[in-house]
């Protein structure tokens, strides 16, 4: 398993003194190459499942494991390791710096990975950008592209370091239709990569192109209705 | 490399706040420097010896080189209240303002030993209780200067007091020029004309009111209304006690206007430099979110997004010291120079950039990652 939660709890206080638990005793298993749709009504914690999966945020109880390895037992600064070489984010508002151009933004990832020498710094954007089919719009603005292009750039940053997981929080929200289906064509041409894809999505018709599906309830209960059961 | 073309960038990114950043590092080096130059370094680190001995100190200026400048200054200032600086010598290689022993003023402004007494030997000297921390009564220490002629020169000196006070306003700098000047002097009374003083058969130097330091021949002496009548086409005359006064309340006006301008200074400096780095810090919230959430760990992140603007906060730092050096040593104000202050002042800033970036990216900063990227 990649991806493994199992009883995963998280709860908080809101701001009027409120408990929410957006994940209530959530289990989840993913094997690497996995497409799955995560599906669910707003606030259902659809968004909270991809930052726990993301190490951006922290369980209340439960376990979490990436790769056979509790993250629990990682530090802070292992964690961020992890976001860097092992997970791509992808947004639906795609969480680009406008004021810096392209090459800047799909660059940022490969500024944290140690791994990466300088020489190959420059081929793998080029590499990332030519995956999306952006490879000439290296030097614009970001604030010069349509709502698909940003979207394509900020797959590509995801995709920079090579990251064995994508995960994509309603990636075709704020997009037209032909945006989404050339996202989702996209999102669904890296599954040769041997990727593994965990897409948060309020639309019926894309989670529907997923063969496993899961459904979350607004008492923060996540049950699969599609595809095979864990 | 990746990493320095990242910062260069944000050059551009932060052009306004790294303006405002630069011109208020300045201001605030500027101000700053000015203040420990002319405030420290008259209060503190002070060696009082006596002068009879002929060596005359110019630790930062050559006696010649000092001696043009005032005669070239000497007929502009006269009347004005303006100063020139004081003059320092090292002690033990360190730093320390130094004046001129005269029984006189040390009575008449009712100076208070710590430990030890006044001085009775030319190799004897008094030091305030801020070196007092270092050296004793009976300690000796290595005083050095440049004398009349720019040649190096050391004496060994004995403590023989310690005053209580860290901070004296003295009216007299040390130092002296040779000009064939009157002698002054009637009984007990000190007469004091365009700056000559003379106490009973000693000489003294002074600073006071912007004009040159006299030697006063010892042997000399005339009545008061002797030199009153051959001085009456130059300026008037001022008693000894008259002279400490009106000096006392100046030196104390002075500082007090220099507080005044620093404070002033240095809030509006570090109002707009502080605000400026707010806005720079909560303008790129998202560029933070994002680098987070691409594997930078907290402090990785302020040190590319910050970069830039500890730059241009030393580029602003170098240029105010290089102003404030410019008009201490130019304008002819009272303040001394030293490498420590201007290294003081520098990471002051620098020191006081870091924290308020890290202060301010802890407290609005801290937030979930998403929730930074999704406010631009």
């Amino acid at each position: 398993m990649i991806i493994e939660l199992k009883n995963a709890k998280k709860e908080y206080i809101d701001g009027k003194n409120k408990s929410i638990t957006p994940l209530n005793g959530v289990n989840l298993s993913v094997e690497k190459g996995e497409y799955v749709a995560i599906i669910g009504p707003s606030g259902a914690g659809k968004s909270t499942l991809l930052n726990i999966i993301g190490c951006i945020d922290s369980l209340t109880s439960g376990e979490y494991s990436l790769d056979g390895k509790n993250i629990e037992f990682y530090t802070k600064n292992q964690q961020a390791d992890i976001r860097n070489q092992y997970i791509g984010y992808i947004l639906q508002n795609n969480g680009l710096i406008s004021y810096r151009n392209v090459y800047d933004n799909v660059a940022i990832p490969l500024m944290f990975n140690k791994k990466v020498k300088k020489k190959e710094y420059k081929e793998k954007i080029e590499a990332a950008l030519l995956s999306v089919g952006m490879q000439d719009y290296r030097n614009r603005r970001v604030n010069e592209l349509s709502g698909g292009e940003k979207q394509r750039i900020a797959i590509a940053r995801a995709l920079v370091n090579n990251p064995d997981i994508i995960l994509a929080d309603e990636p075709t929200g704020a997009l037209d239709i032909k945006n989404k289906v050339s996202i989702v064509e996209l999102l669904f041409q890296l599954k040769s990569k041997g990727k593994t894809l965990l897409m948060v999505t309020h639309d019926m018709e894309i989670a529907n192109e997923f063969k496993i599906r899961y459904s979350f309830t607004n008492e923060g209960v996540l049950s699969q209705v599609g595809g095979t059961i864990c | 490399m990746k990493k320095l073309q990242y910062i260069i960038k944000s050059f551009w990114v932060d052009k306004r706040e790294n303006l405002r950043i630069t011109l208020f590092s300045a201001v605030i080096a500027f101000v700053g420097l000015f203040f420990i130059a002319n405030i420290k370094d008259i209060k503190s680190n002070i060696v009082i010896f006596n002068q009879a001995d002929d060596v005359y100190f110019f630790s930062l200026y050559k006696a010649d080189v000092k001696e043009k400048e005032l005669k070239s200054k000497m007929n502009k200032k006269i009347g004005k209240v303006h100063s020139v600086p004081f003059v320092s010598v090292g002690v033990n290689k360190e730093y320390a303002e130094c004046y001129i022993y005269d029984d006189y003023i040390m009575k008449h402004l009712n100076y208070q030993f710590a430990s030890g007494r006044e001085i009775r030997t030319d190799n004897e000297v008094i030091i305030t209780s801020e070196l007092g921390k270092k050296y004793k009564v009976g300690n000796t220490f290595l005083l050095s200067g440049i004398d009349e002629k720019g040649n190096s020169v050391e004496k060994e000196k004995k403590v023989c007091g310690i005053l209580e006070n860290d901070i004296i306003y003295y009216p007299h700098g040390a130092g002296a020029i040779n000009y064939d000047m009157l002698v002054v002097h009637a009984g007990k009374d000190l007469y004091y004309k365009n700056g000559v003083i003379t106490l009973d058969n000693s000489y003294i130097g002074s600073y006071v009111m912007g004009l040159g330091t006299y030697m006063i021949e010892p042997k000399e002496e005339f009545r008061f209304q002797q030199i009153e009548q051959q001085l009456e086409d130059i300026g008037e005359l001022y008693s000894g006690k008259e002279l400490i006064e009106t000096n006392l309340e100046t030196l104390q006006y002075d500082t007090n206007q220099k507080k005044v301008f620093v404070i002033a200074g240095v809030s509006l400096g570090l109002s707009v430099f502080l605000g400026s780095i707010y806005i720079s810090i909560m303008r790129r919230k998202k560029e933070f979110g994002v680098m987070m959430l691409s594997g930078a760990t907290f402090i990785s992140s302020i040190v590319l997004m910050r970069m830039n603007g500890l730059i241009s906060t030393c580029i602003g730092t170098i240029l105010g010291e290089i102003g404030a050096i410019y008009l201490i040593k130019n304008e002819n104000l009272t303040g001394e120079l030293h490498i420590s202050f201007v290294l003081q002042v520098f990471f002051a800033i620098t020191i006081l950039y870091v924290l308020c970036c890290a202060v301010i990216q802890w407290i609005w900063n801290r937030n979930d990652i998403i929730d930074l990227i999704t406010k631009e």
